[in-house]
This record gives C-alpha cells, sequence and structure tokens, in this order.
C-alpha cells in the first residue's frame, strides 16, 4: 500500500495543478513533491531487512498474460525511492527565482517524471519495469524540447532515439525471457529462476546492457550525453544526472545480474575495459573543458563510469559501494548543476575564464560549493569518499591493474573539480562577476539541505549500509554459484 | 446473418432518404441510429450455437462478431465525422452515404465468410463501392485520378484473386473453408496447382491490405480522395481485409506455412522498411498517414505470420488500437483542413499554443501511433510481436521491433511540430464542434492501453 501511494501521489499532484493559478503551481507543486519524500523517510525508518515483502504489492493486470502489478521496495529500491523522492521537492525549488514559461505544463512533468522514476525503482514484474521506464522518457522528452536552449530540438531528438532504440532491444530481450519462463510469466522471481544455456544468456545480455549502458551512460554509448546535458533547462539536466541516469544502474543490478548471470561473468572483462576507458577518457576531456556545465557533464560519465566498473566486480564491496554511489552521485550532481545555473543566472556565462574572485561577494554561495565540490572529488568524511573507497576495494578485488588506472582518475577528478573551483571563485572579480550578489533565501534551501546530507553521509553512512546490504547479499548469491 | 440483412437495408433506406430534399438532412441521423441498433443486434450473436448460414455460406462465430462490431463502431465514428464533408454535392450525399453503407455490407462479409465465392462477393461489394467513393469528388483532379489508379489496379489484385480461388478450387475440389482444410489437412503431398492458387490469392489479399511491394496505389489513392473517404478505407476497409486474410489462412492454410511463411516474412520486412522509411520524407499529413497506414499492415501480418496461440486475439486488438488511433488523426485532418487543399505538417506549428486542447488530445493519439506505454498502440505491438516470438519467428520480430524506432522518429516530429514556436500570424481553420471524437478517441486510447485484458480474452 505504501508503495502504492508512493506511486500514485505525484500523479494526483500533478492532476492538482490543473486547478491552480499562477504563483500558487510553483507551491503548490514543491509541497506535493515533499509528501512522497515523508513517506519515503517513514518507510525507512519501519523498515525491517528480515520482513520480505513488508511493502509487496501484487495485484493481477493482464492475468492471461501473466502480467501483473506487482511492487516491492527492498533495501535497494527504498535508497533510490529516497534519493527521488528527495530531490523532486529540490529540483522545483530551485525554480522557484526562475521564470519557466508555461509552469502548469512544467511542474506537472516534473511530477509525472517522479512517478514513472519511482515506478521503475519499485517494480517487480518486468512488464511493469518497462511500462514505467518508457513513461519515464515522454516527460523528459517534452522538457528538453520545450524549455531546453536554443538547439535543443535536434539534441533532444538525438538522445531520445539513443535511448529508445535502447528500450526497444530491451523489450524483445524481455519477451525473449518472459517465453523461456515455464508458467509465462513477468515475475521477477521468475526472471530469477531462469536457467537458460550459456549462449542465450550471452546475447540477452547484450541486449539488456546496451539499453541500460545508454541510459548511464557508459562509453561508447555517451555520445547523447554532453550536448543534453548542455543544451536543456537546469531542472531538465538535475533529473536526467540526478535520477534517470540511474534508472540504467539500477537496471544493471536489478534486472541483469541475478536473471543471466553467467552472461554477465562472461562479458565483465569487457564491461569493465569499456568502463575504465569511459572514465580515463572523460576525465581527460574535462579537463579541458572550458564550459562548467560541460566540465561537470564530462565528469559524470567519469563517474557513473567507476560505479559500472564496481557493480561488474560481482563483490560485496563493489556493490555496496554502487548503492552508495548512485546515492552520492546523484545528490552531488544536483548541487553541482544548481551551481552552474546560480553562474548562468547572476552571470549569463559558463565560460570559466569569465568568472573569478566570487568568494569574496558570495561567501555563502563559496562555502556551499565547496562543500558539494569536496563531496564530488570523494574527500574523506564527504559522501563520494564512502562510495569511490568501495567501489575502488571492490575493482581491485577483480583487477588490480585496473584498480589502478581507476585510482589515477579519482585523482584527476580532484584536478579539474578544484581547477573549476579555483577559476571561478578565486582571484580578481572580472565584469562579470564584479555584481554577484550572494545566495537568495530559496537558493540556500536547495543547497543546505544537499550539503547536509554530503557531509551526514559521508562521516556517518551505516544506516544506508544497513538498509542496503541484505539486497547485495540476495543479488550476489545468484552470481557466485 | 441478421446483420448482414439488416445493413443492406439500411443502405437501400439511406438512398431512399437522399431522394427527397426535405428529408435529406436526416440521412446522416438515420444511418447512425440504425448502425446503432445493429452494433447492439449484432452482439446478440455472441456465443451462438448454431453460426453456419445460407447453407455453410457466412459463418457467424465470435471472431466474426467481434470483427463486425468493431467495423460498425467505426464506421459510426466515420458517418459522424462525415457532416458536411460532402457539401461539394449537396445533392448526392444520400447516395454516398447509401454507398458507404454497403461497403460496411462488403467488409461484414469479409469477416464473416466461410466460402471463397462469399469471400469474392464480400470483396467486390467492398471495392466497387471503394472506387466510386475514391472519386466522389468529380471536379478534382486528384480525386478522378485516385479512382482511376485504384480501380485499375484494384481489378489487376481481383484477377488474381479470383485466379487463386480457381486454381484451388481446382485442386481441392471446393470452396468451402471447412473442405479446403481438410484436404489440406488430409493430402500428404500437395499439387503445384495448390500452390500457385495459394500464392495467387496470397498477392490479391496482400495488395488489398496494400503491403509492399503491392503497396503503390495506396498513397496516391488516400492523397486524392476525399478526407472523410480516407478515414473510411484507412480503418473500416483495412480491418475487413485483414480479418479476410487472417481467417482464410487460419482456417485453411496451417497445415501448408512452411512453404508460404518465408514469402510472407519477406513481405512483412519489405512493408515494414518501405512503409517506415517512406514516411520519413512526407510533408502532407495524409501522406504520412498512408505510409505509416502501410507500416502498420506489416506489424499486422505479423500476426497472419505467427498464426497460432493468441494471434487472432492480438489482430483483434491491434485492429482496435489502430482504428482509434487513425480516426483520432483522421479528425485531426478533417478538423484542420481547408476544403480541397492537403494539410502540411509544418502547418501544424504552434497549435499548442493556438489550441492546447486539440494538440494535446492528438499528442496521445500520436504516442499511441508511436507505440508508447501506456497507450493501446504499445500493446498492440507488444501483443502481436510477443506473439510471433512465440511461435518462434525472432528475426523477423526484431526487424518490427527496430524499424518501429523510425516510426518513432517521425511521429515525434509531428509532436515537436505541434509544441514548437508558432509563425507570426498562422491561424487554424476550425470548428471546435468535431473535437468531441477527437476526445472520444484519445481516451479510448488510454483505456484500452491501460486494461487490455477487457479486449484480449474475448476472442480466446
Amino acid at each position: 500500500m505504501m508503495t502504492l501511494l508512493l506511486i500514485l501521489l505525484p500523479l494526483l499532484g500533478a492532476l492538482s495543478l490543473f486547478v491552480m493559478k499562477g504563483d500558487a503551481i510553483k507551491k503548490a507543486a514543491f509541497a506535493t513533491a515533499l509528501i512522497p519524500f515523508v513517506l519515503a523517510i517513514g518507510a525507512w525508518v519501519n523498515f525491517d531487512a528480515a520482513q520480505i515483502g513488508q511493502y509487496a504489492l501484487n495485484q493481477a493486470w493482464i492475468p492471461s498474460l501473466g502480467i501483473s502489478f506487482s511492487v516491492d521496495m527492498d533495501g535497494l529500491s527504498l535508497l533510490l525511492v529516497l534519493l527521488t523522492t528527495f530531490l523532486t521537492p529540490l529540483i522545483i525549488l530551485s525554480t522557484f527565482d526562475r521564470n519557466y514559461k508555461n509552469p502548469l505544463a512544467f511542474y506537472a512533468l516534473i511530477l509525472v517524471m517522479e512517478m514513472a522514476l519511482i515506478g521503475v525503482f519499485v517494480a517487480r514484474d518486468a512488464f511493469l519495469f518497462y511500462i514505467f521506464w518508457e513513461l519515464a522518457l515522454i516527460p523528459i522528452y517534452f522538457i528538453s524540447l520545450l524549455w531546453g536552449g536554443e538547439n535543443a530540438r535536434p539534441i533532444t531528438f538525438k538522445f531520445f532515439l539513443y535511448t529508445l532504440a535502447g528500450s526497444l532491444l530491451m523489450l524483445f530481450a524481455i519477451i525473449y525471457l518472459y517465453l523461456q519462463t515455464p508458467t509465462h510469466s513477468f515475475a521477477i522471481d521468475a526472471f530469477y529462476n531462469l536457467e537458460l544455456p550459456a549462449e542465450t544468456q550471452t546475447w540477452i545480455f547484450w541486449m539488456l546492457f546496451i539499453a541500460f549502458a545508454i541510459k548511464i551512460p557508459v562509453f561508447p554509448f555517451h555520445t547523447w550525453q554532453p550536448a543534453t546535458y548542455r543544451e536543456n533547462s537546469t531542472s531538465g539536466t538535475m533529473l536526467l544526472a540526478g535520477i534517470m541516469l540511474k534508472m540504467g544502474l539500477f537496471g544493471l543490478i536489478r534486472w541483469l545480474l541475478p536473471v543471466v548471470p553467467q552472461g554477465c561473468i562472461d562479458s565483465a572483462n569487457t564491461v569493465v575495459i569499456l568502463a575504465t576507458i569511459g572514465i580515463v577518457y572523460a576525465s581527460a576531456i574535462a579537463i579541458v573543458q572550458k564550459d562548467f556545465k560541460k566540465l561537470l557533464a564530462y565528469s559524470s560519465i567519469a563517474h557513473v563510469g567507476l560505479i559500472t566498473a564496481g557493480i561488474f566486480s560481482f563483490t560485496d564491496n563493489g556493490l555496496r559501494g554502487a548503492s552508495l554511489q548512485m546515492l552520492s552521485h546523484g545528490v552531488n550532481v544536483v548541487g553541482l548543476f544548481f551551481v552552474a545555473d546560480i553562474f548562468l543566472h547572476r552571470t549569463k556565462t559558463l565560460e570559466m575564464k569569465e568568472l573569478g574572485g566570487i568568494r569574496s561577494k558570495a561567501p555563502w554561495f563559496a562555502t556551499l560549493f565547496m562543500i558539494i565540490l569536496l563531496g564530488s572529488v570523494a574527500l574523506p568524511l564527504t559522501n563520494g569518499f564512502v562510495g569511490e573507497f568501495l567501489l575502488l576495494i571492490g575493482v581491485f578485488e577483480f583487477s588490480d591493474v585496473i584498480a589502478a588506472v581507476c585510482g589515477l582518475t579519482v585523482i584527476l577528478g580532484a584536478v579539474y573539480m578544484l581547477m573549476a573551483y579555483q577559476k571561478t571563485m578565486l582571484g580578481e572579480t572580472s565584469a562579470a562577476t564584479n555584481n554577484f550578489t550572494d545566495l537568495t533565501f530559496n537558493e540556500k534551501a536547495v543547497l543546505v539541505p544537499i550539503a547536509i546530507v554530503v557531509i551526514l553521509t559521508g562521516v556517518y553512512p551505516k544506516p544506508l549500509f544497513e538498509l542496503i546490504e541484505p539486497s547485495v547479499q540476495h543479488i550476489l548469491s545468484f552470481i557466485n554459484i | 446473418m441478421n446483420v448482414l440483412i439488416l445493413i443492406s437495408c439500411l443502405g437501400l433506406l439511406s438512398l431512399f432518404v437522399g431522394l427527397s430534399d426535405s428529408l435529406r438532412k436526416y440521412s446522416l441521423q438515420v444511418i447512425v441510429a440504425g448502425l446503432a441498433a445493429i452494433l447492439v443486434l449484432n452482439f446478440l450473436n455472441w456465443n451462438l450455437e448454431n453460426t453456419r448460414f445460407f447453407n455453410d455460406m457466412v459463418n457467424f462465430d465470435n471472431y466474426a462478431v467481434a470483427f463486425s462490431g468493431l467495423i460498425l463502431l467505426a464506421s459510426m465514428v466515420v458517418f459522424l465525422l462525415s457532416k458536411d464533408q460532402f457539401s461539394f454535392d449537396e445533392k448526392s450525399t444520400g447516395d454516398y452515404y447509401g454507398i458507404m453503407v454497403f461497403t460496411i455490407a462488403g467488409a461484414i462479409m469479409m469477416v464473416s465468410y466461410s466460402n471463397l465465392a462469399m469471400l469474392f462477393i464480400g470483396i467486390e461489394v467492398l471495392s466497387v463501392s471503394l472506387y466510386t467513393l475514391a472519386g466522389s469528388r468529380k471536379d478534382s483532379s486528384a480525386s478522378n485520378e485516385a479512382a482511376l489508379k485504384y480501380f485499375i489496379l484494384g481489378a489487376f489484385a481481383t484477377g488474381f484473386l479470383l485466379f487463386g480461388i480457381t486454381m484451388i478450387y481446382g485442386a481441392s475440389g471446393s470452396f468451402n473453408l471447412i473442405e479446403i482444410a481438410n484436404y489440406v489437412n488430409g493430402t500428404a503431398e500437395l499439387p503445384y496447382l495448390f500452390y500457385a492458387g495459394l500464392l495467387m490469392m496470397m498477392v490479391g489479399l496482400l495488395f488489398k491490405v496494400s503491403a509492399a511491394p503491392f503497396h503503390f496505389w495506396a498513397p496516391d489513392v488516400y492523397e486524392g480522395a476525399p478526407n472523410i473517404v480516407t478515414s473510411f478505407m484507412a480503418t473500416v476497409v483495412k480491418i475487413a481485409a485483414f480479418a479476410a486474410f487472417y481467417r482464410l489462412f487460419s482456417t485453411c492454410f496451417e497445415a501448408a506455412a512452411q512453404q508460404w511463411s518465408l514469402i510472407l516474412s519477406a513481405v512483412i520486412a519489405l512493408t515494414l522498411i518501405i512503409g517506415n522509411f517512406s514516411a520519413l520524407a512526407q510533408t502532407s499529413l495524409k501522406r504520412l498517414l498512408a505510409y505509416s497506414g502501410i507500416a502498420n499492415a506489416g506489424f499486422m501480418l505479423l500476426s497472419i505470420l505467427a498464426l497460432k496461440g493468441d494471434a487472432a486475439s492480438a489482430l483483434f486488438y491491434y485492429s482496435i488500437a489502430y482504428a482509434t488511433a487513425s480516426l483520432g488523426a483522421f479528425s485531426v485532418l478533417i478538423l484542420l483542413s481547408e476544403d480541397g487543399k492537403t494539410l502540411s505538417i509544418e502547418s501544424l506549428r504552434g497549435l499548442g499554443k493556438r489550441n492546447p486542447f486539440v494538440a494535446v488530445l492528438f499528442t496521445i493519439i500520436l504516442l499511441s501511433m508511436a507505440g508508447i506505454p501506456p497507450t493501446a498502440g504499445f500493446f498492440a505491438k507488444y501483443f502481436i510481436v510477443s506473439t510471433a516470438i512465440s511461435n518462434g519467428y525472432l528475426a523477423i520480430s526484431l526487424i518490427a521491433i527496430l524499424t518501429s524506432l523510425v516510426g518513432i522518429y517521425y511521429y515525434f516530429k509531428i509532436i515537436a511540430t505541434l509544441f514548437a514556436d508558432p509563425i507570426e500570424g498562422s491561424e487554424d481553420h476550425f470548428s471546435q464542434k468535431r473535437s468531441y471524437i477527437l476526445l472520444l478517441c484519445a481516451l479510448i486510447t488510454i483505456a484500452v492501453g491501460i486494461l487490455p485484458e477487457l479486449i484480449i480474452g474475448m476472442l480466446r
């Protein structure tokens, strides 16, 4: 019931906006986005890992084809639901000082998006999973198209077709898997219990992997990403980078590893090497970026590359690190894109060399930016450190050489992020930054919670580990046979 | 059976109503009311004990009842859209309506036949009426061209069909479907005569459903015929042709599937590729719908290839989804196009600003055509592909899925155009009155998409 509420509330919220007018729309959108967050916190507090199917709801939907509306939250789902419900109100709040045209449609789309994302994370039926997966694409298509920059149209099309191509491959694989289940069922347990021959597993693996890899994106499927992040409105980028790419990572863990374990083991080397190439490549490009938003886009590719490599180490550390880093990356990247938005809004530019000296003008901004940045470069006692450290251990257990390469790029990450900070915040003020004002109340309301989460997760990650540990063990029990 | 008699009577009635000047303005009401009554009667035939009538010429089993119901329903929507659409020839309105009703009679024969002679009569009743309708705009050269093209090519296809029927008769000694089926199942080595007949019937039917490489008539005929006739052809006629196709192949030719499945697979691949890629280049909405109709035909043919299992339900569900979306799209076309002019996709630019209500509804229709959940179009495509895969047709299913990506591209290009910034000074020729049909189609699309169980249980 709790899970169903979490799915339905954002949808009801989106519908309720249609009776609002003017400024009330923003506020109502924010308020309706807060309710699911409170619910999710409640679900976390009451969560009992020993009790299987605690939040389960299983309702026959198309019984003649073995399709059911089956949802549940285990630790991993709950973690990502927490991420989604935490970030959505912040993303809405981040628009309060900006005037987006046609606010009704804009906020309604964000809320529909939230519903679809929660649906993806809680679905326990492959058909339902696919429906939500596709459904999440529609609002972001319109957000990118209608509220994006001048070149939004071709870029949105590239992104959209790229992702859909992956989805269609996934659909084919899902139908095939469904037909292999003895009772013709889409239930996740039926998929987990499949024992397919190794060759079948390999091609199923690649079909599913490409679908997820495009979403994440893993090198070489990343080409849509930088331009899409750059051209999108800030809210669109936040949704994409903060939450939507987690769909791909989540898909790897939930719908790939346990379903075709042999296929995963056979292809792990290829995937880890691709991910590592992606990390090095993206970090190298990020260093030479002049545009702050593009720098964030490439650094995001590097971060998710490490998460992918960690998942394919098939170790306890790798998977725990991946889960935690999904949360941390989402929180940090939303914070950083908001920082970019503040630059753009105040100075009308994202060129880092035109900025500078902001720290003396805006101490609040400088401090909060620093905290989030440190989280992103994985300084100890911030959220990024916990995840990346475990991920590196996981990758090390898989291959020490690759771990060494990945470790080097963490240093590169620190280099370009700190350089960016130096260029934008320190030094002399420029023409663009002379009149830089400090954060408004609404802007603080976005960045302060993010900074708190950055530090809190870094200092005391234990509750989160307790949350995800049983799920990780469950997934691993399929792969280490 | 009663349905067939009543629909013919309704056709005669509408001719008489059209005769007098004072009665003519009621002809639309008379026909819609008549169709509604026949629709109700039709469903009284559900689960009939004895389904065979007229010396086993027709067989009103549940398959026939379901498809007749869909045809009647779609026809009602077309008639509701047709108000003022024949204004170029006010005096003959009754004739056009009468001919349309006769087309429906032909369509119902095509879904309920159990004898090849009846199939042929049904196809001819339907086709001859359509040739006339396509040319109903006598002063327009495009309309005349459409009629002539359709007639000449259609006559060829009919010839093929008839040739095929006689050859099958020559081999099996019967026109009756059951007896042909018995012959096919009971003969170890079928003669070449039979295969030649099968192939020829297939060509004739593929022409009627506008599958590649027999599709060349469709875009020109669709474009040239009056809007209302095109919407009629794209929905009612197409569904009837598919229902007839499936009925023939599933009853008679299943045992010979090995011989024809490869040919049909090639046709499907060609249809999907040609339909989708040609649609990419279209600038006129009507022509785009014609090509998307061809692409959809490729999908529907998959159910004939699959033949077993849920194929009939899949075809039926797809027909519903396709008819609803097409009627929605055509209602937009009819709402927005000026009399006698083609409506370019570019002229839809900014509709989202000028009329958000219509734009959003049209978006739902386009999402369904593109096959995006939770609309009916998604489940229809899913169901048909899944049936094909379960019968072992993996490669062709993959082609179907991947070419639908091309479809998604052009449908979403229209959506992007709808919501792009309008050009200064553009406005729509608009009658708000009939957008209720668009609303109805959009609602059905979503309802059927979320609750497919309502439909797929019918033909199991």
